[in-house]
């Protein structure tokens, strides 16, 4: 089959996969073994696809006539929409694996069937997101995805916290659509057409560009999770099932990257002020969502803010890489965009990875509070190693993924620091700090997260009786560990899946001098080192092996420092692990703190507890949301209930028109 | 010819009064039949008595909304024992103070509409917007469900006298559609009406608002 058949075969089987999980209904086993299926097959489709493109570097697209008034059917392939849509349905597949062992224990539920629609609804939509080249089939696709996403985060809907936090998740999205689409009326009046062939020619005034450009960075940014549009994440994530969350979490607001990359390959040649807007909005969200993260109690809420932290660093690559562009040092533009454009693989393994360990860890437990687990490491053995490994690699260490993405970003930033003109350099030279700062708070948080959760002693029964869960959700984890270390430790190969798309972002057609200096040249010999490391550790554990061999091992509880009678509540909890971090901070980070304080020689009763409120929520939703409420209450009175008002507005109308028309 | 449909659209301008002040449901039953009746003649008249498409909807009209449909709303007010709309909203002198105003409108509005839609003349125009507006006024003013359904059919009425400027040229099949529906709507209504009163003891709409969202 040629390429274009098999591309659009992709979203197509994942939608007769759709249609065939609902006529399961209540069968749940049948629905999520449909959706296995139509994911892989689509998955194979689509990588056939999308490798094709990536090794000959020619795309393709294609157009047909649709009923549809404004609108043609055209999709097409490039570098970037080809690495993408490898992306979307490889990352699909184990999502699907693993929700068919998390959704097990609910049995035979009537909204069973149409759940895994939704999946398959979800995929198939990003699939097409990605592939299309017309505004309004893009628009179709991407309501598609809030849609499905929504129906599939408001699984849990007995829970009247779920249905509320699915509710602002469904108005931030629908937010975002509404700038999507007035960025593609402005933009389509004045090219007259909405295809994206037609909208890349037309000649853009200079403020036009700009309104454009703040319309799309608060369309896709929503999508994307950049602050200060990512109120939705903390929100939605925790309330999905753990596959959703990995699903959208990993996958979906990669869209709203997807879409920003786009919208600049389709706009021309950057501005450099784009370059500042994203690199600032890049370091905000990633220093914000750190700083939060390290707040959380919640496991999953704090996966959500490490969300907007890495969606804000790569947001930083691209802005970096485009001010590269527009200072013409090609080899730095690439190196950051290759970066940027690598760490969206990588987050999406291992914010996959620590979705399903978290998820595997808070459902064995029943609870997401962190301060309840602990111990897991001894009951769960498979999930902590996963969580380890997600840890580690989204902390940025070698030898996993996160550490190369890192790295090159880190690479364009300081290169483009030291070659780049006054300002530009002058603006890296800030930046590099800031994500020194991102990448140490975000290990403290995952000391904090895994240390708290995995180590030391259970703080609750629940914690206590937790067993390692099922062979459907661990051998998923398992491949997704191994990819990660996969990608970090082969990332000379993984560099070429990217590179097409580098290539055109930076407007350059060749990437022989780059590799050389600043690309896959320098990064084997990092990669190299990521093997050392491995090798050496081998030999130390082979050498402690050797050591104890035939030695006698005794286990014993740690010495509790005299104390009578230690309980598991004498641990470090994770609020008291982040505290010397956030005190420092508190002006900023405004904690609502409760406190009792333990008073006299037998103190009674003491108690401790802490919030952190998103500053976008306190400061920027709030405030609207209230506004707006007083506004709608001003018309409430027009509801009475009864037939003849209703009818004598309709009547009043009438006269009104009539009057209007008589009189003028 | 021409005095002859005059007269009827006086009558038919007069009914409109009538039936804004009445409070008898027979009489406001009554009403709408001749007014119907004095539509389904005008048919005729206007479109000349050898047009078999006039002879069709004419008697369409007389069938349905003369004889079948004043049929079956007697009953319901037989069935039902609701024999005088006792609680208007606003007083029958006010209504027939609103129902005079409307027909000022409407002939201030008839005397603006383009050529075109004159061909039959001002004072049909004029007829066919009072009609209108006076059965909004019934729907709007009135608690009966009774009077409701009567409401939305001298509403008919009077589309269907502005379709009669453009007879000609309006197809048979969507005049006989207009017909069929308000038959099937008046039908349903009057079982309703009938439901309602076995099940609430009145049949007073002013008391269905149940599905009013409460204040939060």
């Amino acid at each position: 089959m040629n390429p274009e058949a098999l591309a659009l075969a992709a979203p197509a089987s994942l939608l007769i996969g759709a249609a065939v999980s609902l006529a399961c209904g209540k069968r749940s086993g049948v629905a999520a073994w449909v959706a296995i299926l139509a994911t892989s097959f689509a998955a194979v489709l689509g990588t056939a696809s999308a490798a094709n493109v990536l090794r000959s570097g020619a795309g393709w697209s294609i157009e047909a006539a649709w009923s549809l008034p404004w609108a043609t059917f055209s999709v097409g392939m490039d570098g970037l929409s080809a690495y993408f849509l490898a992306f979307i349905l490889a990352l699909a597949v184990p999502a699907a694996a693993y929700g068919k062992g998390y959704l097990a224990h609910e049995g035979d539920s009537r909204w069973a069937g149409a759940s895994w629609a939704f999946f398959q609804i979800l995929v198939a939509s990003m699939a097409v997101v990605v592939l299309a080249r017309d505004g309004v089939l893009f628009l179709i696709a991407w309501e598609g995805m809030s849609v499905a996403s929504f129906f599939l985060v408001i699984h849990d809907h007995r829970r009247p916290e779920v249905r509320s936090d699915a509710l602002v998740y469904l108005v931030a999205t629908h937010l975002g659509a509404a700038a999507l689409a007035a960025m593609f009326g402005l933009w389509g009046r004045g090219a007259g057409s909405l295809a994206f062939a037609a909208l890349q020619g037309a000649p853009l005034s200079r403020n036009v560009a700009w309104v454009l450009f703040l319309l799309a960075l608060v369309g896709f940014g929503s999508k994307a999770g950049l602050a200060p549009f990512h109120v939705w994440l903390p929100k939605a994530h925790p309330a999905a099932p753990s596959h959703v969350s990995a699903l959208m979490s990993g996958v979906m607001i990669k869209m709203g990257i997807y879409g920003l990359m786009r919208f600049i390959l389709m706009s021309g040649p950057p501005p450099a002020g784009w370059g500042y807007a994203l690199l600032g909005i890049g370091a905000l969200s990633a220093v914000g969502g750190v700083l939060y993260a390290l707040a959380q109690h919640d496991l999953k809420r704090l996966l959500a803010y490490h969300s907007v932290e890495n969606v804000g660093i790569i947001t930083m690559g691209l802005g970096a890489g485009l001010l590269a562009r527009t200072a013409g040092l090609e080899a730095v533009a690439m190196a950051a965009l290759c970066g940027s454009l690598l760490h969206v693989l990588n987050h999406g393994l291992f914010k996959s990875l620590l979705f399903y360990s978290g998820g595997a860890a808070t459902q064995a437990a029943g609870t997401r509070n962190m301060e309840r687990l602990g111990g897991l490491l001894r009951r769960m053995p498979v999930t902590g190693a996963a969580f380890l490994a997600g840890a580690a690699a989204i902390c940025a260490l070698p030898p996993f993924n996160g550490f190369v993405s890192e790295w090159l970003i880190y690479s364009g930033l300081f290169n483009g620091a030291l070659q780049g003109p006054g300002a530009v350099s002058a603006v890296l030279f800030v930046t590099i700090p800031l994500l020194a700062l991102v990448g140490g708070l975000a290990l403290a948080c995952f000391a904090k997260a895994s240390g708290v959760v995995f180590l030391g002693e259970p703080r609750s029964e629940e914690a206590a009786r937790c067993k390692e869960v099922s062979p459907w959700m661990t051998v998923p984890m398992v491949l997704t560990a191994l990819a990660c270390a996969g990608v970090g430790l082969a990332a000379p190969w993984a560099l070429r899946i990217v590179a097409p798309a580098a290539r055109e972002l930076a407007g350059i057609s060749s990437n022989a001098a780059w590799n050389t200096s600043l690309g896959a040249g320098p990064l084997s010999a990092v990669v190299l080192a990521g093997w050392m490391l491995l090798i050496v550790a081998g030999i130390m554990l082979g050498f402690r092996r050797l050591l104890l061999k035939g030695k006698a091992l005794s286990e014993a509880p740690t010495w509790g420092c005299g104390y009578a009678a230690p309980t598991a509540r004498m641990q470090y909890t994770a609020s008291s692990f982040a505290q010397p971090l956030l005190e420092p901070l508190s002006r900023l980070m405004r904690p609502s703190l409760r406190k009792r304080r333990p008073k006299g020689i037998f103190p009674e009763r003491a108690s401790f507890s802490s919030h952190y409120d998103d500053p976008a929520d306190r400061t920027i939703f709030d405030p609207a949301i209230t506004l707006l409420e007083r506004l709608a209450g001003a018309l409430r009175p027009l509801q009475q209930g009864r037939l003849q008002v209703y009818l004598l507005y309709v009547l009043l109308t009438l006269v009104a028109l009539i009057a209007w028309e008589v009189l003028a | 010819m021409s005095s002859w449909v005059n007269a009827i659209l006086v009558a038919v301008l007069l009914l409109d009064l009538l039936l804004s002040v009445t409070s008898r449901l027979s009489v406001l039953i009554r009403g709408f039949a001749v007014q119907a009746a004095g539509i389904a003649f005008l048919a005729l008249l206007i479109e000349g008595f050898d047009s078999r498409h006039a002879w069709i909807v004419a008697g369409g009209t007389l069938a349905l909304k003369a004889v079948a449909i004043p049929y079956f709303l007697n009953r319901a007010v037989i069935r039902t024992n609701a024999r005088r709309e006792l609680e208007p909203l606003v007083s029958y002198g006010t209504s027939l103070l609103l129902a005079a105003l409307g027909v000022l409108l409407a002939f201030a509005l008839a005397a603006r509409l383009p050529m075109e839609a004159r061909r039959a003349g001002l004072l049909i125009a004029a007829a066919a917007f009072a009609t209108m507006i006076t059965g909004l006024l019934l729907l709007v003013t009135r608690t009966k469900a009774l009077t409701e359904v009567v409401g939305y059919l001298v509403l008919e009425n009077g589309i269907f006298l502005f379709g009669l400027t453009l007879l000609g040229r309006m197809p048979l099949l969507v005049e006989m559609g207009i017909l069929l529906d308000v038959f099937v709507g008046a039908f349903v209504m009057g079982i309703v009406v009938y439901n309602i009163h076995r099940t609430f003891d009145h049949i007073d709409v002013s008391a269905l608002t149940t599905l009013k969202e409460d204040e939060p």
